[in-house]
């Protein structure tokens, strides 16, 4: 006894150990007076073993949990106060515990004291085990596996037409489920027309296709998917779905609003990409890494920068003061991105913690972010006032891409910093700027209401109104004028740099920092919080081999583009074939598009995936051969009908036994009701977008949100999507949050559809269009127009009840508006604008079937 | 109930049946549908307190110190510096400076409230004032965006939204989500979004800042070129060709969602414009809220319309008033925005009494976050994250109680902080939410409106 005393006493006394203080006596008496009873009324109540309460992974109950720590690090260090997270949190420095309440001073110094003597804690048990992540382990989950190409099953169906018919048979067998006829083909080719190019056939090309169908049908549809393969219109459509994955859009979203008025380069690189069926392999590697690769010309130079936009789209909160801060988010929105888009895993989640379900680590996470922070991102916006992290653009000229200021100004800084008066300032001009638009708007109207009252009663009101609003307008012209003077004077060189010189091809690209290098890991996601360093790496699990080895002195995106697209990434090509399918199927193999993790669904028909993904991979990583496969499959032509067989066993026909109705996408459905109303202009716009044409500037501080509400009968893939004004029409029809990365919309169907196909003047006056279409087509009568307006629309022939009920409303219409003393070509205009929007507004208008 | 399905009463309409006759049975029969409506009422985790929320959004900051948060110690120390005594930081080279308006305690409570309340102070009992808020970052947008979705560094889905997704809406006529006059900037319409949460829970904008409240419209909520009984004839036909197509395409379900989604919006037309139109009200009613006078007219019509919204079982309802940002000129600008509130929401209040209704209404008064009780300047205040006040009334929580408290000096929450989460997760609990179970997946993993935060606050609720 003795002996050990001593032995205790010589050694705490060295400061060599402090473990032999735990069996301390008045250790353990301290503890259990002083410490334990105030763990069990603030603690235990979210960090306990024994109710398997662990926040943060912590459990407080055991000396093991205690010293073993959370997600944050260790609770108790003992003797060492300062690397004691427990303490620090009790003090309310970085984390806050317990939360909402900080304990009395003198609790706080017990808790000092007794880390100080070596935390003595007599609790013995098991902490909750930490789950550590495990790689090799993990690779047995089946995404991560290798990607193998299976070989066909070989059925004795007679239904089975194709590789992918095989597949689809083996399940039907195994579940004894048998699936339904084949889709007529006027039904099929509306759904290969929208399925390819995002538009209807027009009546025309339907009378062609179903003239060659009856001779041959599958020559047929081989050479009419060929021809729409071909088509521009392909990589309109197909672009589209791309843009949705990549979160694009045309400014930055977040509480600072700017535009990117050149983001629209990115789109049409997109588009431009899937109709000149670019490899695949390329497509991911150019946008990762353009910047990095070689190029013969100038032109591919710029395509491929112009690619690395998908970088540095992504939302961004300019307010931001402190710039690490900011560096890490993008670097964060940029390694989520990546990850998500191509190979489906939510590596963002590794940010503060390790991935809870994924094998992802915090370090892996940082391995990558000095990945990203060795990238200069090259995003433009203006410097206004409230845009704390205003940046650069490259200016591309002859092959070379030099930084440049937003507006294409030599590269300089030194802005005067703006001071909260000012910023006040700011604020009262902008609000002013709109409340003038808004008199302007109402002068206007009032103006106009005043000539169409000429003569009657009311003029005299309204000519009052036009009076009263001037005066308004010249009120706050006035104030804003004398709000702006008081303003700081713009720099006049600067205003002019632009002038007389030809506006340079800005693009928003990335680069290699001039000193890469690698990034500290950052603890609980802590700016501040600095770790150690991490060599920059992939993730583990990403490569079924070694991970590619990255050049010191680059930023190792090139390796990490190879990484993407290397036979041992046993994701990007199946995530890749997933959404392929998805979009022509109406559900990927893959219900989670984006998250092949542990979190995401299992597929319905993994040996169909592998195999597409192989067939991705061994045809050139050609997305259009993919889609030939599957277009040209069996399974895909199948009808939508019903079976109650079937119905029971599979009601989500899950194993492909009917073609699933689908809801076209808000583009399709805008591009159609434009394709029949004849206003549809099928040509690129040759000014990028309504946002270019707009500028630099914030939205709603300057620049009037209204301005983007551009009116134009161009593709919809063309309208302008700036972040939280995206247009009327996609909002209401489910169009994703362009923040956020979205393989896979929702489909909704509200009131507040049904009132903008009802009451829109969008609706409205593309319904009047197309009423004069069909009511100019001469030589025909009112059963003829029904029959016309039905192809338009539906691309089917109305049956004769309905063609029937459909001229009977035409001519009743017609009867009582004239009877409303209305002329009688007015009123057939008006009824038949009547009969056209309610076609649109017909739930078959927005389905493919 | 009915023994029949939606699908056969669908199927069994056919044209000519009258609608009113044809929406009574869709209600009825709505028990027993295969359609999935996600609007409709859902359960509460537990029996709620509140069964629905109207949100004033204060933009800018209101001062605490000059409206909510007594601090007779700023007096005793005006023109002191508070750094060297409280240790605070930030603070450096301000002076404190004491309210240039009177406090006086207030109704049997006795709850502190300076002198620009003479309305809102006859309803100090029915207050539960939080005088120890706080909130991350002293800068409007991110502080802004933070109040309404809880987080400034994502794009995520505003209260609203959660507790539409959560509790569904009690009136399929109106949208279960109204905001009158948002901001649109500042997050614009972030701040009532409904991010990776369906688009159905987004709220519906009436209105913007920059509008006036008379007049103030719903989109595309009148037809400008047919008359009533010619467009109910247009959605017959659309109704049959509708119905025609559900027959034939037995599997897709949502045909039967268009066709009721056509009926609803038929019943919006009329129902809406209802709602907003306030002619109907009494002269005393007008009177009442201020409206028709001068500067509180503006405001007045907003709690007039959100009184009516709650009454028609509109779910969450937010009204915005800007301005309160005083960085100068402190004493007449703060004077003007309570004389332009103070009265229209003493209205609201004594309303929503009157109608037996506040009850079960949690109304939250809240601007951003606070402003500096110390400063460089005469006549204004500066941006404070550290501690403001905010008010809840009705909906659960105790009224004419005093909830935490800031330093002596009003610069930050000491006492029983409440975190701009604390503030969610109370909200959803009082609607019979568990904030923690509130979950949407989205990106591998379920998503809460307070993430990992968020405690619920016993000591206000009654």
């Amino acid at each position: 006894m003795a002996r050990c005393f001593w032995l205790a006493l010589f050694l705490s006394v060295l400061g060599l150990t402090n473990a032999r203080a735990a069996d301390d006596k008045a250790g353990v008496q301290f503890f259990e007076k002083h410490i334990r009873p105030v763990l069990v009324a603030k603690c235990y109540k979210c960090h306990s073993a024994e109710t398997k309460q662990a926040k943060g992974g912590l459990t407080l109950d055991t000396r093991e949990g205690t010293r073993t720590g959370g997600e944050s690090g260790k609770a108790v260090v003992p003797g060492n106060i300062q690397d004691s997270l427990l303490i620090e949190s009790l003090h309310h420095e970085g984390l806050e515990m317990p939360p909402g309440e900080k304990l009395p001073a003198d609790v706080i110094a017990k808790f000092e004291q007794w880390v100080k003597m070596g935390a003595p804690d007599p609790r013995e048990g098991k902490g909750l085990a930490r789950r550590e992540i495990n790689h090799d382990e993990a690779r047995s989950f089946w995404s991560l596996q290798p990607i193998k190409r299976p070989s066909v099953p070989k059925t004795s169906s007679k239904w089975a037409t194709s590789n992918i018919d095989q597949f689809v048979a083996a399940k039907h067998a195994e579940k004894q489920i048998v699936p339904v006829s084949d889709a007529d083909t006027s039904v099929l080719v509306r759904r290969i027309y929208f399925d390819l190019t995002g538009l209807p056939p027009s009546p025309e090309d339907q009378a062609e296709f179903l003239a060659d169908a009856k001779t041959d049908k599958p020559a047929a549809i081989r050479k009419l998917v060929d021809e729409l393969l071909e088509s521009h219109h392909f990589g309109e459509r197909w672009g589209r779905h791309w843009l949705d994955v990549v979160r694009f859009a045309e400014s930055t979203g977040m509480e600072r609003n700017i535009t990117f008025p050149q983001a629209w380069k990115y789109r049409d690189y997109v588009i431009e990409s899937f109709n000149e069926d670019k490899p695949f392999d390329q497509f991911v590697r150019e946008q990762v890494a353009g910047d990095l690769l070689p190029a013969n010309d100038p032109a591919k130079r710029r395509e491929q920068l112009v690619a690395t936009g998908f970088l540095v789209i992504g939302p961004k909160s300019l307010n931001e003061r402190n710039r690490e801060q900011f560096d890490l988010d993008i670097a964060d929105d940029q390694i989520d991105s990546t990850f998500r888009t191509f190979m489906g895993l939510t590596a963002g989640c590794a940010r503060c913690h390790d991935h809870k379900f994924d094998p992802i680590t915090t370090k892996e996470y940082y391995s990558l972010a000095g990945v990203f922070l060795s990238t200069d991102t090259f995003y433009g916006t203006t410097a206004t006032q409230g845009n704390r992290q205003p940046g650069r653009l490259l200016a591309f000229a002859d092959g070379d891409a030099k930084p440049v200021k937003a507006d294409g100004g030599d590269d300089d800084k030194g802005k005067k910093k703006k001071s909260a008066q000012q910023n006040d300032n700011d604020d009262d001009i902008s609000d002013l700027k709109n409340q003038l638009l808004d008199a302007e708007d109402r002068l206007e109207k009032a103006r106009k209401r005043a000539d169409a009252t000429k003569g009657s009663k009311q003029h005299k009101k309204a000519e009052q109104l036009v009076d009263q609003t001037k005066a308004q307008v010249a009120r706050l012209t006035a104030q804003l004028a004398a709000a702006t003077k008081s303003q700081e004077k713009p720099n006049t060189d600067e205003a002019q740099s632009g002038k007389g010189k030809r506006a340079p091809d800005l693009l928003m690209a990335v680069l290699d920092s001039k000193s890469p290098g690698d990034a500290q890991q950052r603890l609980r996601g802590e700016a501040a919080e600095r770790g150690e360093k991490l060599p920059r790496n992939f993730l583990v699990v990403g490569s079924t081999g070694s991970l590619p080895k990255i050049e010191p002195s680059s930023s190792g995106r090139r390796e990490l583009a190879q990484y993407l697209v290397q036979n041992e990434n046993p994701l990007t090509a199946r995530v890749a074939a997933n959404r392929v399918w998805q979009h022509l199927m109406g559900k990927g193999i893959v219900g989670s598009v984006d998250n092949f993790g542990a979190q995401g669904d299992r597929p319905t028909h993994p040996e169909l995936l592998d195999y597409l993904a192989s067939h991705l991979r061994d045809n050139g990583w050609s997305i259009k051969k993919l889609i030939r496969e599957i277009v040209l499959s069996r399974t895909y032509q199948l009808a939508g009908t019903s079976n109650s067989a079937a119905q029971k066993l599979d009601p989500e026909n899950d194993f492909l036994w009917r073609a699933r109705h689908r809801r076209l996408e808000v583009e399709a459905i805008r591009d159609a009701m434009l394709m029949a109303s004849g206003q549809l202009d099928l040509t690129p716009p040759d000014n990028g977008s309504a946002v270019a044409q707009v500028g630099d500037g914030e939205v709603g501080r300057g620049l009037d949100p209204r301005k983007f509400v551009s009116v134009i009968n161009k593709r919809s893939v063309y309208l302008p999507i700036v972040r939280t004004v995206v247009p009327e029409m996609l909002q209401v029809f489910d169009f994703p949050e362009p923040s956020n990365i979205n393989g896979q919309r929702e489909v909704t169907t509200v009131a507040t559809q049904a009132l903008y196909l009802m009451n829109s003047s969008f609706a409205l006056d593309q319904a009047e269009e197309f009423a004069k279409r069909v009511l100019a087509v001469e030589g025909v009568d009112d059963t003829g127009r029904v029959q016309l307006a039905y192809q338009l629309a539906l691309s089917r022939n109305p049956s004769p009840s309905e063609r029937d009920e459909t001229v009977k409303f035409a001519q009743e219409v017609t009867t009582s508006l004239t009877a409303d003393s209305r002329s009688k070509d007015s009123a057939k205009l008006k009824a038949w604008t009547a009969l056209c929007q309610a076609l649109y507004a017909s739930a078959e208008f927005r389905y493919v079937e | 109930m009915f023994p029949i399905t939606r699908r056969q009463l669908l199927q069994s309409v056919s044209c000519g049946f009258g609608y009113m006759a044809f929406a009574g049975l869709a209600h009825q029969a709505a028990a027993k549908d295969d359609f999935e409506n996600p609007l409709a009422p859902k359960p509460s985790h537990f029996p709620a307190k509140a069964k629905r929320v109207i949100l004033l959004c204060m933009q800018g900051g209101p001062s605490h110190v000059d409206l909510f948060d007594y601090r007779p110690e700023l007096k005793a120390f005006a023109g002191k510096s508070p750094g060297e005594s409280s240790g605070l930081n930030g603070q450096k080279g301000r002076k404190l400076q004491p309210s240039p308006f009177e406090f006086k305690p207030q109704g049997k409570s006795g709850l502190m409230m300076s002198s620009l309340w003479p309305h809102l102070s006859q309803h100090a009992d029915d207050l539960c004032m939080i005088n120890s808020a706080y909130t991350d970052v002293p800068n409007h947008p991110q502080a802004i965006i933070q109040l309404h979705t809880g987080n400034f560094q994502f794009v995520r889905p505003s209260m609203g939204s959660w507790v539409l997704y959560g509790l569904g809406s009690d009136n399929q006529d109106l949208p279960g989500f109204v905001t009158i006059k948002p901001l649109d900037r500042l997050g614009g319409a972030q701040n009532y979004g409904s991010g990776f949460l369906p688009a159905v829970y987004q709220g519906t904008r009436i209105g913007s800042s920059s509008d006036s409240a008379k007049g103030v419209k719903f989109g595309n909520i009148k037809n400008e070129e047919f008359s009533e009984p010619l467009q109910r004839k247009q959605i017959d036909l659309v109704q049959a060709m509708n119905r025609r197509l559900a027959q034939r395409q037995e599997a897709n379900t949502e045909i039967e969602g268009i066709i009721e989604s056509y009926e609803l919006a038929f019943r919006m037309q009329s129902a809406v414009p209802r709602l907003l139109d306030i002619a109907g009200e009494s002269q005393s009613t007008f009177k009442k809220y201020g409206i028709g006078e001068g500067s509180t007219d503006d405001f007045g019509r907003q709690c007039l319309m959100a009184r009516r919204c709650a009454e028609a079982g509109v779910r969450f309802i937010e009204l915005t008033h800007q301005g309160w940002d005083q960085h100068n000129n402190l004493k007449s600008k703060l004077t003007a925005n309570t004389k332009a509130t103070d009265q229209p929401i003493a209205a609201l209040l004594s309303d929503l009494k009157e109608r037996d209704m506040l009850k079960d209404t949690l109304v939250i008064w809240s601007g951003e976050f606070g402003r500096t009780p110390a400063v460089k300047q005469d006549d204004g205040r500066d941006h404070n994250a550290t501690g403001f006040s905010m008010w809840m009334a009705g909906g659960g929580v105790k009224g004419g109680y005093k909830h935490g408290s800031t330093d002596e000096f009003g610069i930050a929450a000491v006492e029983d902080k409440f975190h701009i989460h604390d503030l969610h997760a109370t909200t959803l609990h009082l609607l019979g939410l568990d904030h923690t179970k509130l979950t949407f997946k989205y990106a591998g993993r379920d998503f809460r409106l307070t993430d990992v935060y968020g405690n619920v606050v016993d000591k206000i609720i009654a």
